[in-house]
């Protein structure tokens, strides 16, 4: 028997697992780039409650570490573009609930903006519940997956 | 109507005002005519002008409310609610000491302005940097340390710019009077930085509020306000009369004999309040004062 066969499954193993691995992790981050918009949001309705502060100066003085976990960059100065870099870590029905905020937040007296933030407040912990509760769930279909793909392609392959 | 903002380095317009205008808005400020930019009208559905010394150049920008409503939004740093107050007052202060008013459709109870929406214009007025030398007044102050100043002029003279330098200079090393600016409407605090100044500005509070912290709780030699004229100013002012500050505030008015038979003035008048009337004018650049004591009035 040549080495090929043994080689060749085990990249094909290897590949299995590098992806599960990033399935997993891309699991993982979805549900903290929630939470890390869950905070912000909190810390918006906080400043806008008690000192009526316009969003850019809001942006500017909150942790850059949690705005770098939102994909930020450098430090954004609008909430849309802050969108826009987390975009890809977040899903269809939180990104429309996102995008809605995003669109609000700035256009309606202090004791509106407050009740509008405390709804999406309310929808995006919800999300986040549902999610945290499916994800041991999604890294055993994520792990399952890719390695049972990446092991029938060693089968048939061999 | 484009209106993304783009810096636009042709403009003679200040920096952050370019940055609020569309490039477009800019283009067309800059090809009115118009030697210097004094004030910029804007207006939803009318062309806007540019007004400079008095006369008005017309030029080719006409706006639709949309547009308006957006150059209000980037002026608000994207938050509207942050400066709701001061809009149902009609007005806003942007950094560099640039005032804009608003117009738009009230929404009103009870007598009260409750909200602001159609918002069909705003009036941008740029301040110059015009040197007020302020020393014939703060030396007047030195001289009698518990009698206040008023200032009164008709708009656009340039009281808020005599007070900076009053402030400034009372606050100064050469004065040293420990000096509380209440600065309701954020026009006074720009130029006032010097780190060498004993100064405190109340940024944004009312003026009741503003005068009582400032001798109750800031230790004030000298309080400092623009704009005066309310019964409700009045009555503030008069109950802390007794504390022995003197106040240097500022109001609209053309002549002191008319000034003094507004209800709010003649109860201040007859409290001695102000120890000293200032008229003021304007000469180009040079600032002119008309001092009056109050022993020299009768009302």
């Amino acid at each position: 028997m040549t080495l090929a066969k043994p080689i060749g499954a085990t990249i094909l193993l290897l590949i299995g697992i590098v992806l599960s691995r990033r399935g997993v992790q891309a699991e993982k981050r979805r549900l903290e780039v929630l939470e890390a918009w869950i905070r912000l949001l909190y810390e918006i309705r906080t400043q806008i409650d008690c000192f009526s502060l316009p969003i850019q100066d809001v942006l500017k003085d909150t942790d850059q570490s949690l705005l770098a976990l939102l994909g930020a960059k450098q430090p954004p100065t609008s909430l849309a573009s802050l969108l826009q870099a987390s975009r890809e870590n977040v899903d269809k029905e939180c990104a429309r609930l996102l995008s809605g905020m995003v669109k609000e937040i700035g256009t309606h007296s202090r004791t509106e903006q407050v009740k509008r933030c405390d709804y999406y407040l309310t929808q995006l912990e919800k999300a986040r519940d549902v999610r945290r509760a499916q994800l041991p769930g999604r890294i055993r279909l994520c792990l399952t997956l890719h390695l049972c793909v990446c092991l029938g392609s060693v089968i048939l392959l061999w | 109507m484009q209106t993304t903002p783009r810096k636009h380095t042709s403009c003679k317009l200040p920096l952050s005002l370019q940055e609020l205008l569309s490039a477009p808005i800019c283009e067309a400020i800059r090809e009115c005519g118009a030697p210097r930019v004094e004030e910029i009208r804007l207006f939803s559905r009318r062309y806007a002008t540019v007004s400079c010394e008095s006369k008005n150049y017309r030029t080719n920008l006409l706006l639709d409310e949309q547009a308006i409503r957006e150059i209000l939004l980037r002026m608000c740093k994207g938050s509207l609610y942050a400066y709701s107050q001061t809009i149902h007052q009609g007005y806003l202060s942007l950094s560099g000491g640039i005032r804009v008013g608003v117009c738009g459709t009230a929404a009103t109870e009870e007598n009260r302005i409750i909200g602001v929406s159609s918002i069909s214009g705003l009036m941008i007025r740029i301040p110059r940097r015009v040197f007020a030398d302020a020393s014939p007044i703060v030396k007047r102050l030195s001289a009698d340390r518990t009698g206040g100043m008023l200032i009164y002029a008709p708009p656009t003279v340039g009281k808020t710019t005599l007070l900076r330098s009053v402030a400034a200079l009372a606050a100064s090393s050469e004065f040293g009077f420990r000096t509380v600016v209440v600065d309701t409407r954020s026009e006074l605090k720009y130029t006032l930085d010097d780190t060498e100044l004993n100064l405190y500005v109340l940024d944004g509070y009312p003026r009741n509020v503003g005068i009582e912290i400032a001798v109750r709780s800031l230790g004030a030699q000298l309080v400092i306000c623009d704009e005066i004229g309310s019964d409700e100013d009045a009555r503030s002012i008069l109950e802390l009369a007794n504390c022995g500050v003197p106040l240097v505030a500022s109001t609209h008015g053309l002549k002191l004999d008319l000034l003094l038979k507004r209800p709010a003035f003649s109860r201040l008048h007859s409290a001695k309040i102000f120890h000293t009337y200032v008229g003021l004018s304007r000469q180009s650049d040079r600032f002119l004062y008309h001092f009056t004591s109050h022993g020299e009035i009768s009302v």
